[in-house]
């Protein structure tokens, strides 16, 4: 079957058609230009590229975050907007669980880390590239190191635009990390396809109408409303 | 494509509704389903952005789907697709325009790109579809105060338009610091239905000449009012109070409108927008214009809030003019109206 993904969580804007175990085609920006008037043309061009039709795709797929909510609401709605014109399933997938499949078969833990900004980073411990220990989590350089201690996990590997963020950081905190080579460092669609592919055939669609982003942090307001509450 | 489309779905993210409609020949509404999330954003006390946005991509699908079953339509059967691509909130907009994207280029049919307000104007011919061009078209929203000679389809100029707050941004600022919740509006006028007119608030006309509107000033005014009788202990009638600021707000609106179809000597005067629906509004205007032999019109309630229908209405006729989209549009918080 084809999968047709979408990874639009961060400044990268990337489309990827895959097979079972093959990347057919990808394409990829990460140029900071506005996902909502990149994604289509990627995905038109990439299909024309591949001399693919719509009827040849099964399943679409779609990066669900954590990352920049304006970035992850153009890539669903794109998403969900082909999903339903072709009659087609969709199958979200986590950024993080996408990015550490990456790296799968790493002989250490894989961090994924997305910038959060603030000098912190949403992300996830995944043994191997494929097991995830431990909760998501939004934390500081000086906190993953904790965590990973707490958690026994050894043999770090960092990846993905948090890197980039707090990289010098987290090399203080822990002289044995390793960071993804540049060439595999960032987040694209063809492991949320590759991944997609996976979880379809076991765990079936999603809610297509009511797929939603992991936003992880909730709104401004909502916290704001929270704290009034706790303190009335 | 010059065609105009037989049957077209229009969707409508701009604010803090969800709206997906569908158009028959540009004038026959099959459905217009509108979810409102009003009851969310009550608890903040007006719209919150990142909430709006979230509740869009939530919803917009379920609506579409309601849309299309209501009108007894198939999505194969659609031969164009309207969307608001500005303006509004930026993170609400790109909601409908992502997906609307997606959707055309899945069924492989145009996607036309309309400008919010001119879906509030166009609101008035699917009410009236007999009205003749030319008109003025008093455009009076939570965003926009705007006069427009619209001489015909594609054809219009703006005459006038507001300097700081909307008209309907007024209303709710106004409602708030009195205690009148969200939306402002229909609060106000509530109120105002049962207060007297007896504080002067200020009316600003501006230059002569000057079509243009500024109700900041009137704003000021109102809350100071407020503040000046607090401190000296005396009482406050909301009802009053609310009565005195929308007779000043509706006297400068009524008379820049009629000034305008004087000028360019039109027959007819649209109202369109959220604050159109507004009762006191529509009396004001009609007791001013039709003595002078110019006709009122303005669109049925549920075509003066925030709707998908609009959108179609306006896009039936933008899409005849051959005004389509590429893959690449994107959604615009600010931009100044066109045809």
């Amino acid at each position: 079957m084809k999968v047709l993904s979408i990874e639009s969580a961060t400044n990268v804007a990337s489309v990827a058609l895959c097979e079972e175990g093959m990347v057919q085609a990808e394409r990829f920006l990460n140029i900071r230009k506005n996902h909502s008037e990149k994604l289509l043309p990627l995905i038109d061009g990439m299909l024309a590229d591949a001399d693919m039709d719509a009827e040849e795709i099964g399943l679409l797929a779609v990066s669900v975050g954590p990352g920049s909510f304006t970035g992850l609401r153009i890539g669903m709605a794109t998403a969900k907007g082909l999903a339903y014109g072709w009659d087609l399933p969709l199958k979200g997938v986590n950024t993080l669980d996408a990015m550490a499949y990456a790296l799968r078969g790493d002989l250490g833990t894989v961090v994924p880390l997305i910038n959060a900004r603030r000098k912190e980073a949403f992300g996830g411990f995944f043994v191997g590239g494929d097991e995830r220990v431990g909760d998501y989590f939004v934390l500081n350089a000086q906190s993953i190191a904790e965590r990973l201690q707490e958690l026994g996990l050894m043999n770090p590997i960092f990846m993905g635009d948090g890197v980039h963020a707090i990289r010098a950081e987290l090399a203080e905190c822990m002289p044995e990390a390793r960071f993804a080579s540049p060439a595999s460092v960032d987040n694209r669609a063809a492991s949320v396809g590759l991944l997609a592919l996976e979880r379809y055939a076991l765990e079936g669609e999603d809610d297509l109408k009511g797929l939603s982003p992991t936003y992880i942090r909730a709104s401004q307001a909502e916290q704001n409303l929270k704290k009034a509450g706790a303190h009335e | 494509m010059t065609e105009k489309p037989k049957l077209l779905l229009a969707l409508e993210t701009s604010c803090d509704e969800t709206s997906a409609a569908v158009i028959e020949n540009g004038r026959i509404i099959r459905s217009n389903v509108i979810s409102s999330q009003i009851a969310i954003h009550q608890l903040y006390g007006g719209v919150v952005p990142e909430i709006a946005s979230r509740k869009h991509l939530e919803n917009v699908l379920e609506v579409v789907e309601m849309a299309l079953v209501e009108a007894g339509v198939d999505k194969k059967d659609l031969d164009c697709l309207a969307v608001t691509y500005g303006p509004g909130l930026v993170g609400a907009l790109l909601v409908g325009v992502s997906l609307a994207k997606s959707l055309a280029y899945a069924l492989k049919i145009p996607l036309v790109p309309v400008h919010h307000l001119l879906g509030h104007m166009y609101a008035n011919l699917l009410s009236h579809p007999d009205v003749e061009f030319p008109l003025i078209c008093t455009v009076v929203s939570g965003g926009h105060t705007s006069i427009i000679y619209w001489e015909d389809h594609g054809k219009m100029s703006i005459l006038g338009q507001t300097r700081d707050d909307a008209a309907g941004e007024a209303f709710d600022k106004v409602a708030r610091v009195l205690g009148l919740g969200y939306p402002g509006g229909p609060e106000i006028e509530k109120a105002a239905l049962v207060g007297a007119e007896n504080i002067k608030f200020p009316r600003a006309y501006l230059e002569a000449d000057s079509y243009d509107f500024s109700f900041s000033g009137l704003k000021s005014s109102v809350i100071n009012y407020l503040h000046k009788n607090k401190q000296n202990g005396q009482d406050i009638v909301v009802e009053d109070v609310a009565r005195s600021f929308q007779e000043a707000l509706m006297e400068v609106l009524v008379e820049k409108t009629l000034r305008a179809a004087k000028e360019k000597k039109v027959r007819t005067v649209a109202l369109a927008g959220g604050v159109a629906s507004n009762q006191a509004l529509r009396l004001r205007m009609k007791e001013r214009l039709e003595p002078e032999g110019i006709q009122l019109i303005f669109p049925e309630p549920v075509l003066c809030t925030d709707n998908a229908a609009m959108i179609g209405a306006a896009a039936y006729y933008l899409a005849g003019q051959g005004k389509v989209a590429g893959l690449d549009l994107n959604a615009v918080p600010s931009i100044p109206i066109h045809g």
